[in-house]
C-alpha cells in the first residue's frame, strides 16, 4: 500500500498558490488550523485533532526496581506510532522491542491508593512552519499537500517561560539555500497593539539589573567555530543569517529592558515565535544534549551558512551556554 | 446490567460514526459502551507482488493495541476478523489488489473482539467495497453460576468461566467465526449461540439505523 505520487501539475499549482500567498484550504500565510483537545475515560489519554490531522497519545506505567547506576530516577520511553490508518504511507513494520522488568516492593491498585499525577515543569507548545521556494516563502502549519511540495520544514518549540528553540529539517538531500529574511515580519501567536516602550532611563535601569544579578554558575569559553553547514534562528540566539552581530552576554541574566529587548526583535528573524514578555539577548543552547563540546556562531553579513537536514548536527553545534530552564 | 433471562437480550449503549478520517477510504468507529475502537480501510490498491493472489483481493488486518506493540494476542484477534471479512467480502472481484482494514483500540472495556467485528463492517460499509451480506461480532459470557451475559464488561469477563465471541451473519444468522476461551458444556454453547442471534438482530437494526440517518442528510 503506497501513496499515489504528487503529480508535477499540482505541485506546480501548490507552488504558485504560495506565490500568490494563497493557500488550497483559504487560509492566511501564518494561520493556523483548528484545534481540538479531548481526553479519553481513563487516566492519561489524550486526543489532538490540528484540521484533519488526529493524534492520540496515552500514558501508561510500571512500577519497576531502579538501575543501579541511577537509584533515585525513573525510566521514561517515547513510543512513536505512525499506524497505516494515518497514511498509505506508513508501512508497518518490526521495532525493536523494550520492556522492563523488576520486582515490585508494593503495588497498589488504583483502587487502594489514588495514582499520583505526574509532576510537569515546563509545558512545550510546538508550531510547524515550512518553507518554500528556496526559503523565500514561510508557511505556518502546513497541511499535508504543502507538506509535499516545501523545501524546509522547521519546529518551534515554545516553551510558556522562555526560550525558543528551532529545529530546521531538512527535506531532501540538496542543501537548501539560507531562507530569506523578510524583515520587520514577525510571526506572534499573541497579538499585542503597538505600545510605546519608556526609553528614558534604560542604560540606568539595565545597569541596575546586571548588578544585581547572580553570578553566572559557570562561565563558558567563547568558541566561534565556523561551521559552514550549520546555521541557528532563534529568539536570544545569535543569529546566522545575515544579521548584524549582536553582544554576547555571560548570564541568563533576566533582561527586562524594553529598549534592548526591541532591538532585539527587530533584528531577529521572523520565523521565531515571540512573546513579548519573553527574555532576550542571552545565548541559548538549542539542544538537550549532555555533550558539553559547544559552538558559538558568528552572525556573517555576508556568507549564508548552509543548513543541513539532520537536527544532529545542529545539536553539535549548539551554542555556549545552557539556558537554565527553571 | 446485560444479565440474559429467557425474555430479552440486553446490550451496553452503542455509537457508531463514519467517515470520520480524511485519508483512508473508509473509516468508522464503534463504540460499545466504554469500548471504543476505531477502524481505518485502505482498498481496493495496489499490492505488493509477493503478496498478491491472481484471481482476487489480498486482505490484511492490522490490529493496533493501545498500548505497546501488537503481539501474538493481537495476531489472533487479526486472524479472526480477517476471516469474518474474507467471508463476507465479495474479492473476486478485484484480482490483484489489496484491502488493507487497520483497527485501533481506542478503550478497551470488554468485547473488545465483537467491537472490532462492527467496527470493520462499518468501515467496510463506509468505503463501499462490495460484500456479500453484513456482519456483526457478539460476546457472551458465562459467569460462575451458569448464566449467559451479552456484551460484557471488563470486570464481567474477569469474573466469568467462559467468554466467547461470535460473528453472525445478516442474511440467516449464521455463525460465521467463533472465538472461545474457558470451559463449557455443549449445551451452553448452544445457548449462547441462540442468544448471540438474537442479539446480531438489535445489530443489525441499529446498522441500519446509523446508514440510513447518515445518507438521509446527503440525500
Amino acid at each position: 500500500m503506497k501513496d499515489t505520487p504528487l503529480a508535477n501539475c499540482e505541485r506546480d499549482f501548490l507552488l504558485t498558490a504560495i506565490e500568490e500567498k494563497k493557500r488550497l484550504d483559504g487560509r492566511q500565510t501564518y494561520d493556523y488550523r483548528n484545534i481540538k483537545i479531548t481526553f479519553g475515560t481513563d487516566y492519561g489519554c489524550c486526543f489532538v485533532d490540528l484540521g484533519k490531522t488526529r493524534v492520540m497519545a496515552q500514558v501508561s506505567c510500571e512500577l519497576v526496581a531502579p538501575k543501579e547506576s541511577r537509584p533515585n530516577e525513573g525510566i521514561m520511553f517515547f513510543n512513536i506510532e505512525l499506524s497505516p490508518m494515518a497514511s498509505p504511507a506508513f508501512e508497518q513494520g518490526r521495532r525493536p522491542d523494550v520492556g522492563i522488568q523488576g520486582d515490585e516492593v508494593t503495588v497498589y491498585s488504583p483502587e487502594e491508593r489514588d495514582p499520583i499525577p505526574l509532576s510537569i515543569y515546563h509545558m512545550p507548545i510546538s508550531v510547524s512552519f515550512s518553507f518554500f521556494q528556496q526559503g523565500t516563502y514561510l508557511l505556518v502549519d502546513p497541511c499535508e499537500r504543502e507538506e509535499r511540495v516545501m523545501d524546509w520544514f522547521a519546529d518551534d518549540r515554545h516553551e510558556q517561560t522562555q526560550g525558543d528553540l528551532l529545529h530546521p529539517v531538512q527535506r531532501g538531500h540538496h542543501v537548501a539555500q539560507r531562507p530569506e529574511s523578510m524583515p520587520q515580519e514577525r510571526i506572534t501567536a499573541l497579538k499585542m497593539d503597538e505600545t510605546p516602550v519608556e526609553m528614558t532611563d534604560v542604560s540606568d535601569a539595565a545597569n541596575d539589573i546586571v548588578e544585581k544579578a547572580e553570578a553566572p554558575p559557570q562561565t563558558y569559553p567563547l568558541l566561534s567555530l565556523r561551521n559552514k553547514r550549520v546555521g541557528q534562528v532563534g529568539q536570544g540566539l545569535q543569529n546566522t543569517w545575515g544579521l548584524e552581530e549582536e553582544e554576547d552576554e555571560e548570564e541568563e541574566e533576566e533582561n527586562d529592558s524594553g529598549a534592548e529587548q526591541e532591538e532585539k526583535v527587530t533584528k531577529m528573524e521572523e520565523e521565531q515565535q515571540e512573546k513579548k514578555e519573553s527574555r532576550g539577548g542571552d545565548v541559548v543552547e538549542i539542544s538537550d544534549s549532555e555533550e558539553e563540546e559547544v559552538v558559538i556562531l558568528h552572525p556573517e553579513t555576508d556568507k549564508a551558512p548552509k543548513n543541513t537536514g539532520s537536527s544532529s548536527n545542529q545539536k553539535g553545534a549548539a551554542t555556549s551556554k545552557k539556558r537554565q530552564k527553571k | 446490567m446485560e444479565v440474559c433471562g429467557s425474555s430479552g437480550v440486553s446490550l451496553r449503549e452503542f455509537g457508531c460514526e463514519q467517515s470520520l478520517l480524511s485519508r483512508p477510504d473508509g473509516s468508522a468507529s464503534f463504540t460499545q459502551g466504554d469500548t471504543s475502537v476505531l477502524a481505518g480501510v485502505y482498498g481496493p490498491a495496489e499490492v505488493k507482488v509477493s503478496k498478491e493472489i491472481y484471481d482476487r483481493a489480498t486482505l490484511e488486518v492490522l490490529i493496533q493495541p493501545k498500548v505497546g506493540l501488537p503481539s501474538v494476542r493481537e495476531r489472533s484477534q487479526e486472524q479472526c476478523v480477517r476471516e469474518t471479512c474474507e467471508a463476507s467480502l465479495l474479492l473476486s472481484l478485484h484480482p490483484r489488489s489489496s484491502l488493507t482494514l487497520v483497527l485501533q483500540v481506542i478503550h478497551d472495556d470488554g468485547s473488545l473482539l465483537s467491537c472490532f467485528l462492527n467496527a470493520a463492517c462499518m468501515a467496510l460499509m463506509d468505503a463501499g467495497l462490495p460484500m456479500s451480506c453484513l456482519f456483526c461480532g457478539v460476546t457472551c459470557a458465562i459467569d460462575t453460576d451458569g448464566q449467559i451475559i451479552t456484551d460484557p464488561s471488563a470486570a464481567q469477563e474477569k469474573e466469568s468461566r467462559a467468554l466467547m465471541t461470535f460473528a453472525i451473519d445478516s442474511k440467516e444468522r449464521k455463525v460465521m467465526m467463533s472465538s472461545t476461551k474457558g470451559s463449557f458444556s455443549v449445551h451452553e454453547l448452544q445457548q449462547c449461540i441462540a442468544v448471540s442471534q438474537k442479539a446480531s438482530e438489535k445489530i443489525f437494526q441499529f446498522y441500519r439505523d446509523s446508514v440510513r440517518r447518515r445518507y438521509s442528510k446527503t440525500l
